[in-house]
């Protein structure tokens, strides 16, 4: 079987994350929406998604950015599969559309949340199951989103994908508090769950390390993970970052497994619209929690 | 010129209150002199004799009846230590009678109580400092990376502090009382109410680093103690806030149980702004100590006589660099300097004042299930 041909959408400022993808999966095409630019690619920058497109291969986006909607369509309607590394802001005519493409062409298409797929993400939920843990009482995360509203969006979804999972209880409110300041986005997603446990998650427009600060409280005790010490840190002349090793990105271990199942003709989990639809509703919220500067309830999943 | 000493009276060892660990600061401070304990007269005997211990073992007289003590004119500075319920009644007091304040944490009850002091503090030209909340390492970290500009605009801050104390145990839901308690009813022999008492702490790091809050919304419903839980008595809370140009602050505050974290529990903050993103530990910079007898001989189980330590604490597995981690000693420093320079602490009654009224609304939010704007109106 020929190998897949493997394309990447991402904005400059998912640099580091294209790079360690890069590292562990062979890339063929890279799109970067917008006139900033990844530094030191790792394979020729395309002007554009279409130069990207062909049948049987696959686009990966990696970020959100102001066409993604039309792309994905371009993409998925010139056969190639499309994996969108966070949901889409379609109405219900456009998801079922879009499906409607993929089904008909046989493709695969996913989009949505990541799976949680990190390391620390599976020891975490590994702990909380364990007896010792207790019951959930709080949980506190702190990410990154980068810059806009879209990818403070992604980010939030992700946050309250995983949020969800750890606190194991059917949530019962949600109240989204945001602010701007030109193109950064800061917001704090208050997740109260029926059994009493509280979730308070933050996206901030810049965090140290791919990986999230989390604490979860639970009647027995604290699992805790720092994302200072997510990564060996490195000191140079240009200053101090942290180094993460490529499967710290869950969008790596998330790729090499789509990649793998659609080499195997193996089907990947479909969109659904509820799923779609809720995400939708916090990007509603988002906004008009901006526009009011107070948090906004969120109706749940 | 030689600087003035300022004579201190030590108001109460009220079980719930600091007054046993001012006394230190107190003695250790080349201008501060304590000069006598006093207190209500119609107190618990239990109280009145603890009291009078405290007095014998600093050698100073013990008065009963604070009309008394503040007459005293040796008297410069009253340590208000108190129950809170009491407290904003023997504030004034002190205030009318020319008396500076060092006042443990809470004001009063009710904000009513709090606006009274604020008042009556204002009006008699004294000094007065709640030194509790903001002069620790937490807040001087989280204002000097502000102040610095290297997050740029700051945009928001989330903050947790959890005590590492007290001995969790099975809660019965045919026992627990379903209803949180109302903000007003504070104390209790058994229990302090957790968001008030150690919530308090991470709302004075917002207020550092926020503009004055305009909208509250609350969440306390999960228990770790049956004392707590039987009441409706929180023994953690959180708070999600927004401030006057719409900055969040998100934040919790509670007492989780011992053996949870290595330095007593959690105090962090996470400071977000249009450049950056900060991390803040109030125990940080610290030396790790890890030494195999001290770990080994390790006892974790609460004494028996202070089962929700509020005394006591776990061992902590090393130390805080900072010479002055909890910010006493700076507190101090900024009421004497205050005196001196004829100007206001840094935080003083207005502060606590508003810091109450976060409180009330974040327990009002949680009561009814909804977000609540501030300023309170008065019948709220």
């Amino acid at each position: 079987m020929a190998r897949l041909r493997l394309s990447l959408i991402a904005s400059a400022s998912s640099g580091d994350l294209v790079h360690a993808i890069a590292s562990r999966i062979p890339i063929t095409g890279l799109y970067v929406p917008g006139r900033s630019r990844i530094k030191d690619p790792p394979v020729k920058l395309s002007p554009c998604v279409d130069s990207l497109l062909g049948k049987g291969d696959i686009c990966c986006f990696l970020s959100p950015y102001s066409a993604l909607k039309r792309d994905v369509e371009r993409a998925l309607g010139s056969g190639t599969h499309v994996l969108c590394a966070g949901p889409l802001p379609v109405n219900r005519t456009e998801f079922d559309s879009l499906c409607g493409i993929s089904q008909s062409r046989g493709l695969r298409f996913s989009c949505g949340p990541l799976p949680p797929h990190s390391l620390l993400f599976v020891k975490l939920l590994e702990q909380r199951r364990a007896s010792a843990f207790g019951r959930p009482v709080y949980l506190r995360w702190v990410s990154g989103g980068g810059d806009g509203l879209l990818p403070a969006w992604w980010a939030a979804c992700r946050a309250l994908a995983q949020a969800t999972e750890l606190l194991g209880e059917e949530i019962e409110e949600m109240r989204l508090a945001a602010v701007r300041r030109g193109s950064r986005h800061h917001l704090a997603l208050t997740v109260g769950a029926a059994g009493g446990a509280t979730a308070q998650l933050a996206i901030a427009p810049f965090h140290l390390s791919p990986v999230p600060d989390i604490s979860l409280l639970g009647t027995g005790g604290l699992l805790s993970s720092s994302s200072l010490s997510s990564a060996p840190p490195v000191a140079t002349r240009r200053g101090f970052h942290l180094h993460p090793s490529p499967q710290q990105w869950p969008e790596v271990v998330w790729l090499e497994e789509c990649i793998s199942g659609i080499s195997l003709g193996t089907p990947l989990p479909p969109p659904t619209w509820p799923s779609a639809a809720h995400h939708h509703t916090v990007l509603n919220a988002l906004r008009r929690a901006i526009r009011m500067g107070a948090p906004q309830p969120i109706p749940g999943p | 010129m030689p600087l003035s000493t300022f004579g201190v009276l030590l108001v109460s060892f009220s079980k719930h209150s600091h007054q046993r660990s001012f006394v230190p600061l107190y003695q250790r401070h080349p201008r501060t002199q304590i000069v006598a304990v006093a207190d209500a007269t119609d107190i618990d005997p239990e109280l009145e004799s603890l009291n009078r211990q405290w007095a014998n073992q600093l050698g100073v007289p013990y008065i009963s009846g604070i009309d008394q003590a503040l007459a005293l004119a040796e008297v410069d500075i009253v340590s208000m230590g108190h129950e809170i319920e009491r407290r904003a009644e023997l504030i004034l007091c002190a205030a009318a009678a020319g008396k500076h304040l060092w006042i443990d944490k809470f004001m009063g009850a009710t904000l009513a109580e709090c606006e009274a002091v604020v008042s009556g503090v204002e009006s008699a030209g004294i000094r007065a400092i709640v030194p509790s909340f903001t002069y620790g390492e937490l807040a001087r970290q989280s204002r000097a990376l502000i102040d610095s500009g290297s997050l740029g605009e700051i945009l928001g801050v989330h903050v947790d502090v959890m005590f590492s104390k007290g001995w969790p145990r099975p809660i019965e839901d045919d026992t627990r009382n379903p209803t949180l308690l109302p903000s007003g009813r504070w104390k209790f022999p058994d229990l302090k109410r957790e968001l008030l008492t150690i919530g308090s702490y991470a709302i004075g790091i917002v207020q550092v680093c926020l503009k004055s809050i305009t909208h509250v919304w609350g969440r306390a419903g999960s228990f770790f103690f049956p004392e707590h839980a039987n009441r409706g008595a929180e023994d953690f809370g959180t708070l999600t806030l927004t401030d006057e140009r719409g900055c969040l602050a998100t934040l919790c505050g509670g007492r989780i149980g011992v053996a949870t974290h290595p330095y007593g529990g959690p105090s962090r903050a996470h400071l977000v702004g249009t450049e950056g993103t900060a991390v803040v530990d109030a125990k940080r910079p610290a030396l790790d100590i890890f030494l195999r007898p001290t770990i080994a001989a390790a006892n974790y189980l609460p004494p028996a006589e202070d089962p929700m330590q509020w005394a006591s604490g776990p061992p902590p597995l090393g130390t805080p660099l900072a010479p002055d981690p909890v910010g006493l000693w700076t507190g101090l420093e900024d009421l004497i300097a205050a005196i001196d320079e004829n100007r206001s602490p840094a935080y003083s009654v207005r502060q606590a004042r508003d810091m109450l009224e976060i409180l009330q609304a974040g327990y009002g939010s949680a009561l009814r299930g909804e977000g609540v704007a501030l300023p309170l109106g008065k019948d709220e």
